[in-house]
């Protein structure tokens, strides 16, 4: 395969979906190139400032394709996986959290209520997906880190935006068009026998899309925050998400910052300082809304579960970050206290062990309830540290506590082995 | 765009690369038995949601899926496979699948993608030539789906399911333009091709009765003339 092909494969791997979320937020002055639908000119309204720019687009609510369009073939992709992604395995099913989040993707997304499907997966980190024909992914992640409804209401309704500017039928024009004439220049220049000049095209033509798509990513935040502000909840929620998002990658030493080149998404700095002057410009009545109980309500019955996903990564920097801001909002402290203590066990580093132990005993203390399995990781710890008499006392507890515990011979063959 | 969650392109374009990895532009059909059950009241055969898209391959290598090609595609399967049962005196069952229904029963869509991996698994292990040939698949072939089918026996009262998997495309004029150009200067430029498998499962037991899989640069589905070609080809050495 040549590269022009790989690169093509690569471009229609991504093409399916709308736009994303992703790591990064921001904002943009003017509208975009205008596929359907236009941005119309800023002028001053009763969303005040720029926010205006953002009229909503000419899609109707119901919209469908028309059969013989490129756009009913983008459709036809995509149903095809959205019938997959019903019977996923990571497909969350509880239904008070769907109910909950259908609740709040119909109040930002008003008449287009109907159009837009919102499936939550189990996975970690923070990202939500749109698709052209209205399939909406946010991953469980995503729940864990925003702090209120109304900044789950913010990321739903950027992705709304791209719904409603129909991104995924621009981003395909775009791609067709710009690898078009790329191939064309390519031949040309391999005809001439100039290859290396063909390669500096392709860059120049992933840069190209790469600024189409951020563009694209500015226009959806803001009409994701008229739909935010119109739906009375607080504007000026929107940019925490993505301050929150910058401090959390600042807490990764892994994380790579994308090239100029290939970045779908402006950078986090520019998005949240747009976002935040646009919401102080925004007339925000007093009975704007946060919601912080209501998140809290649905979240909280499932929290340890997502928590175990996070740690799963063994990414403990940005975990020990996620967990601090956590424990400052502070709901349920016993929980948050064992997976303190759960991170220091498992990173095993100098120290750990006695860190670990320190946050089991403060979660024992703490309001609210720990994991069944708190005496268990407990022992393991006790066991390590060669602390056997605490070390059976610990199983023996975590036991008397959990008697159908799946690993329960396990556990009797630990004690067994640590003697008296 | 970090960390999408993709679920669609990638099995389509690893299949790409098994079917070319596996060589040939042939086509060899695996039999488990050479006929239908005897008795006529065991001959009816369903055919599962075809899982097929018609693209169109545009000057710079980009598939687009077109779908009236797709929806057109779709009927001249259902129509040509009708009549091919009757001549073998099967009987294809009616099933008439409104699109606002098509994957709404969850165990009927667990089982599409339990063919999918089964399908997957005999073009990696089953062919001469393919990457990971078992050694034990060499010279026989058993595959099942597990009794798990019986559901669809049930649903459908068929005694058979036919899976459909075909991803076409056709070369946009800009493409031939690129190809001839190029060709001109020596580069060769892919045109459309023509890529798919189908199997035939047996829902009393899940065993994969019969297999088949196709991969050439030629083929058209979007007449019945070409469907009629196509499903030639890719029915061969169909139980009798």
């Amino acid at each position: 395969m040549n590269k022009t092909a790989a690169t093509i494969f690569c471009l229609a791997a991504v093409l399916l979906t709308a736009g994303c979320a992703g790591d990064e937020f921001g904002f943009y002055k003017k509208g975009l190139k205008q596929g359907q639908g236009t941005a119309g000119k800023a002028k001053a309204g009763r969303d005040g400032g720029d926010a205006s720019a953002y009229r909503m687009a000419d899609l109707a609510p119901s919209h469908k394709p028309d059969a013989k369009s490129d756009e009913a073939g983008i459709w036809l992709q995509v149903e095809n996986v959205e019938r997959r992604v019903k019977t996923a395995g990571n497909r969350m099913r509880l239904a008070s959290l769907n109910a909950y989040i259908e609740k709040v993707t119909c109040r930002v997304a008003g008449t287009y209520c109907k159009d837009i499907r919102v499936y939550t997966m189990r996975a970690p980190g923070f990202n939500a997906a749109m698709y052209p024909n209205g399939m909406m992914h946010i991953r469980s992640g995503l729940l864990l880190r925003v702090e209120n409804e109304a900044q789950l209401a913010a990321v739903i309704a950027h992705e709304a935006g791209h719904y409603l500017r129909q991104h995924g039928l621009q981003r395909l024009r775009d791609i067709r068009e710009k690898t078009n004439s790329l191939l064309f220049f390519q031949i040309a220049l391999a005809g001439a026998g100039v290859p290396v000049v063909g390669d500096i095209a392709m860059l120049a033509t992933l840069a190209g899309l790469s600024a189409f798509s951020r563009n694209m990513e500015r226009e959806a935040d803001g009409y994701g925050l008229l739909l935010l502000s119109r739906a009375g909840y607080d504007p000026g929620e929107a940019w925490k998400v993505w301050q929150y998002l910058v401090k959390e990658k600042k807490a990764d030493k892994d994380a790579e910052t994308p090239s100029f080149f290939v970045a779908s998404h402006p950078q986090s700095k520019e998005r949240l300082d747009t976002l935040r002057d646009l919401a102080a410009k925004m007339q925000t009545p007093s009975t704007a809304d946060k919601g912080r109980e209501r998140l809290a309500k649905v979240v909280l019955p499932i929290r340890a579960g997502l928590i175990r996903d996070e740690l799963h990564l063994r990414n403990f920097g940005p975990f020990e970050f996620l967990m601090d801001g956590l424990i400052e909002r502070g709901d349920n402290l016993a929980e948050l206290y064992f997976f303190k203590g759960e991170m220091h066990r498992l990173r095993n580093k100098k120290d750990d062990a006695q860190k670990s132990l320190e946050f089991y005993a403060k979660a024992r203390k703490a309001e609210g309830t720990p994991p069944p399995e708190i005496h268990r990781s407990m022992g393991l710890v006790h066991q390590k540290l060669g602390h056997g008499k605490d070390a059976r006392a610990a199983f023996r507890a975590y036991l008397a506590d959990n008697p159908d515990a799946g690993d329960r011979a396990m556990i009797k063959h630990l004690i067994g082995k640590l003697g008296q | 765009m970090k960390d999408t969650f993709f679920p669609g392109k990638a099995p389509i374009i690893f299949l790409v690369l098994v079917l070319m990895l596996a060589g040939g532009c042939v086509t060899t059909a695996y039999q488990a038995r050479p006929n239908l059950a005897a008795n006529p009241e065991k001959r009816r055969i369903v055919l599962l949601t075809p899982d097929v898209e018609l693209s169109v391959l545009h000057a710079g290598g980009l598939p687009e899926v077109n779908a009236e090609w797709t929806r057109l595609a779709k009927k001249h399967i259902a129509d040509n496979l009708a009549r091919r049962f009757r001549n073998i005196n099967a009987q294809l069952v009616k099933r008439v699948e409104k699109p606002e229904d098509v994957g709404r029963d969850p165990r009927e869509v667990q089982l599409l993608k339990l063919h999918g991996a089964v399908g997957r698994s005999i073009l990696i292990h089953q062919y001469d030539g393919a990457p990971l040939q078992l050694p034990t698949k060499k010279d026989k072939f058993a595959w099942t789906m597990g009794p798990d089918t019986g559901y669809l026996k049930q649903k459908y009262g068929a005694d058979y399911a036919l899976f459909v998997f075909v991803r076409d495309s056709y070369t946009s004029s800009g493409r031939v333009a690129a190809i001839i150009f190029a060709a001109l200067l020596g580069v060769h430029i892919q045109g459309g091709i023509q890529l798919g498998f189908s199997s035939l499962v047996d829902l009393d037991t899940g065993e994969v009765v019969w297999f088949n899989r196709l991969l050439r640069g030629t083929g058209d589905l979007r007449t019945p003339a070409g469907a009629n070609e196509t499903l030639g080809v890719l029915l061969s050495n169909f139980p009798q």
